[in-house]
């Protein structure tokens, strides 16, 4: 009896503790792998892909029955839709496993690029998200790349990109890939300068240029202003002085109902960039050009040329822009594709041109890096090849996505073919607009691992306290600047 | 007849099943909370942002205290840190006081037997309802009703009945979105410690509230000199849990803004304790304030827990057992004199 009962407490005390780990265990397993987030651009080539175990066998079948058969799967190099021939580098990563995994939160890029890349390969790629939005991957990111699970490429942003690069265990050079700065001979130079390291080691490459425009109701523009021609507007709002003149011309003619611009943090964006001033430098704060906006933008907000109550990306964001509250919004490339956020600020009925605006500037954009743990070496070769250097295939993705590429034969010959039009933009081609703000983006010296934070700071105490003077704002700002970031002096 | 077996073991200690029972608890707490907790005391004793691994002492406790300190910013860190507090404490005694007694009062309504309500299940259950919706819910409720522009309900409604000419803002103002959360919190809130307290109420012996009926107490005097008194062990009780969630409030300040970041003017001790964590990337992450921070909280919960039990302790049973014990000295000292008492 007494047997029994002792081996029933056993039992059950190894059943509980079993169950409590296995439940932690569990979690970190299935976390970064949610099949739902698992696709699969092409079937996979052979039995054998499927060595890696439960976690791809979802990716596989679904992307087995939307391919159906798939017969050149013994012939990876041959892409029968495409022109080019993938040739991947001389690698220096292992090259054992069949899926090419790439880490990102942008899973709308990938999913594009997977689309387009079909036609030239038949690799088996999939992307695996982490985190929903940027900020967030760029803290997930580090668990994930350190927790085993496979990944071969993973994708990083502008504002925090340098964390990843400059440090060996998350990030391998290009190099291991057969990839070297030669290569990008044809790519804006900028992103070349922020994908090297500190130590000159090119660790990132680039899909995309984000170059920024003014994007601007025609509806509104004739009906207050006047203007009927894309360029007669770039000609009122040329330089600031004359956006100003043209925000106190709309707001007399519309009684104040309509504002110039959304919002504070789109201001930020083309004012800040084209100053090419870094946030941090030498380890002190630099509020140079932060106290020359402030300046600027008291004036707009006492003026009602901006609300400053609406945030950036939220749904009085949006609904301005439905409303017919707002000229125009600053956006970058991204925003302007099928879907994105000029569509959902009002853009269906063709109704919006883009311009230049006062100021040149850009906003964002994402790198393709490499991870140490790589093992799909010459995949992940041609496909960061295919995406950053092939100007066939970037041509095809910037039509496809309306993204503006990283290439700048494939931008200057669909400028030069008249191939795209934008619907939204009222047939207009944003490439042809904005392909001299990309060749202009410099972003070398001014990026630092700071700037998402010092930003969100910065526009923060702004909007809080845009009745207070300019000395007041930028004092409360370093104060709050340097609570948060420790290691900067003012 | 005792067998051999028998004799010999005089007795089979069941004890150690008891601890095999309760092993896997203890070991699962060890690993996933004592360690923790340990291990903030430790990281509020190292660095911050790229020095995380350094052991600077008490430096982010004077830095968060003092504003004195290692770094060029450390008046910055207290000017938040004391922000952050006085936002809690704000919140908190926003919170508790309208709740409190606005439970109470219903709670002597739906358990005064003169009182002949319908539907007090009803009511019971609409009001505990709240509560059982999560924080992240009711957030983006709140902040979809009372958004801050014309295009939200609240504000396009007062606009239309024209008692206000330009949107209020409840969501991004300093003092409205205070009021708010503290009224989100109490309508959260209310409900269940209403529950709380009839149950206390319910637990006095009717024969109390009689008595006093039929010596002529009218109903504030049975509240004051009965309910009142006879409810000390519950109300202690909800001051407590009330004041360790109001200390430790996170979700509605955390949740309660637009766009993608959380509300300065709502930043609890809790909040900054989340935000300097979870800044980044480790060299960007502010382990050094949070850890600190989250020491101070819980010695300040502390102190404030005692000091509610040490003004509502029994205060006759305490003076009892002091006059048992004077007696006891008495009756000793009567003994020493060997009983030679006059």
């Amino acid at each position: 009896m007494s047997k029994l009962t002792r081996t029933l407490a056993l039992l059950a005390s190894i059943a509980v503790v079993s169950t409590a780990f296995a439940a932690c265990g569990q979690k970190t397993e299935s976390t970064p792998t949610p099949a739902t987030n698992n696709t699969s651009s092409q079937a996979a080539p052979e039995e054998g892909g499927n060595e890696e175990g439960g976690n791809e066998e979802g990716g596989n079948e679904e992307s087995g029955n939307e391919e159906g058969g798939n017969e050149e799967s013994g012939n990876e190099e041959g892409g029968e839709g495409g022109s080019t021939t993938l040739e991947a580098g001389a690698v220096n990563l292992p090259d054992t496993d069949d899926t090419l995994t790439v880490v990102c939160w942008t899973d709308a890029d990938l999913q594009n690029m997977f689309d387009v890349y079909k036609d030239y390969s038949s690799a088996n790629v999939v992307y695996q998200n982490c985190g929903d939005n940027g900020s967030a991957a760029s803290t997930q990111y580090a668990t994930y790349l350190n927790s085993g699970d496979d990944v071969d490429l993973f994708v990083a942003e502008a504002g925090w990109i340098l964390n990843y690069i400059n440090d060996d265990s998350m990030s391998a050079p290009l190099s291991d890939l057969g990839i070297t700065a030669d290569d990008y001979k044809d790519a804006y130079q900028y992103t070349v300068e922020i994908g090297t390291d500190n130590n000159g080691v090119l660790k990132a490459a680039s899909w995309q240029a984000a170059a920024g425009g003014y994007a601007y109701n025609t509806t509104l523009a004739e009906q207050y202003l006047g203007v009927t021609s894309a360029d007669d507007m770039q000609a009122k709002i040329a330089d600031w002085d004359k956006f100003a003149a043209t925000a106190e011309e709309l707001k007399t003619a519309s009684d104040g109902a309509v504002t110039m611009t959304a919002t504070i943090g789109g201001l930020w964006q083309a004012f800040s960039t084209a100053k090419n001033a870094a946030w941090v430098k030498d380890g002190a704060i630099q509020t140079d050009v932060a106290k020359e906006f402030t300046d600027m933008v008291k004036g707009y907000v006492d003026n009602g040329y901006v609300n400053p109550n609406v945030e950036q990306w939220t749904t009085d964001w949006t609904n301005v822009g439905l409303q017919g509250e707002t000229l125009g919004y600053f956006y970058s490339t991204w925003c302007l594709g099928e879907g994105a956020q000029l569509e959902q600020n009002g853009g269906t009925d063709g109704n919006w041109n883009i311009v230049i605006g006062p100021q040149e500037f850009f906003w964002g954009g994402s790198w393709l890096c490499v991870s140490p743990n790589c093992n799909t070496a010459s995949e992940a070769s041609k496909f960061v090849k295919a995406f950053t250097t092939d100007a066939s295939i970037m041509e095809a993705y910037a039509l496809y996505s309306g993204d503006f590429t990283n290439n700048k034969v494939a931008m200057d010959k669909i400028v030069a073919d008249g191939s795209n039009s934008n619907p939204l933009l009222g047939g207009q081609d944003q490439f042809a607009v904005l392909s001299d703000v990309a060749a202009g983006i410099k972003m070398s010296d001014s990026i630092t691992k700071y700037d998402q934070g010092l930003k969100d700071t910065f526009l923060d105490t702004l909007k809080k306290n845009i009745s207070s003077d300019t000395d007041t704002i930028i004092s409360t700002f370093t104060t709050q600047a340097l609570a948060d970031n420790p290691d900067l002096t003012a | 007849m005792a067998s051999a077996a028998q004799s010999r073991i005089k007795s089979i200690s069941y004890a150690k099943y008891g601890y095999m029972f309760i092993a896997p608890f203890f070991l699962v707490y060890c690993f996933f909370q004592i360690w923790p907790l340990i291990y903030t005391f430790i990281l509020s004793f190292k660095g911050n942002q790229a020095n995380y691994t350094q052991f600077v002492g008490l430096d982010n406790y004077s830095q968060i205290l003092f504003g004195t300190g290692s770094s060029v910013g450390a008046a910055g860190v207290h000017e938040e840190f004391a922000r952050a507090l006085g936002n809690t404490f704000v919140l908190w005694f926003g919170n508790f006081i309208p709740q409190i007694l606005l439970s109470l009062l219903l709670a002597v309504w739906f358990t005064d037997a003169k009182v002949k309500l319908p539907g007090k299940g009803f009511f019971k259950i609409v009001m505990y309802m709240p509560n059982i919706i999560t924080a992240a819910s009711v957030a983006a409720l709140y902040v979809n009703l009372f958004g801050d522009s014309k295009y939200y309900f609240v504000n396009a409604t007062l606009m239309k009945l024209g008692m206000i000419s330009d949107p209020v803002q409840f969501v991004a103002g300093p003092t409205a979105s205070k009021i708010m959360v503290m009224f989100i919190q109490t309508w959260l809130w209310f409900g269940n410690t209403m529950i709380m307290l009839m149950s206390g109420i319910m637990g006095i012996s009717p024969s109390l509230f009689e008595a006093a009926d039929i010596d002529g107490a009218n109903s504030t005097q049975q509240f004051f000199k009965i309910t009142l008194p006879l409810l000390q062990p519950i109300m202690v009780y909800t001051l407590v849990t009330s004041m360790i969630g109001g200390l430790q409030m996170f979700d509605l300040p955390y949740l309660y803004h637009n766009g993608a970041n959380f509300s300065k003017q709502l930043e609890t001790v809790a909040v900054y304790i989340y935000y300097n964590f979870n800044k980044g990337t480790v060299e960007q992450a502010n382990y050094g304030y949070a850890g600190a921070a989250s020491i101070i909280i819980f010695a300040i919960t502390a102190v404030l827990g005692s000091i509610t039990f040490y003004m509502n302790r029994d205060k006759d049973a305490i003076a009892k057992k002091k006059q048992r014990k004077k007696a006891e000295k008495q009756m000793k000292a009567k003994m020493k004199q060997g009983g030679l008492s006059i």
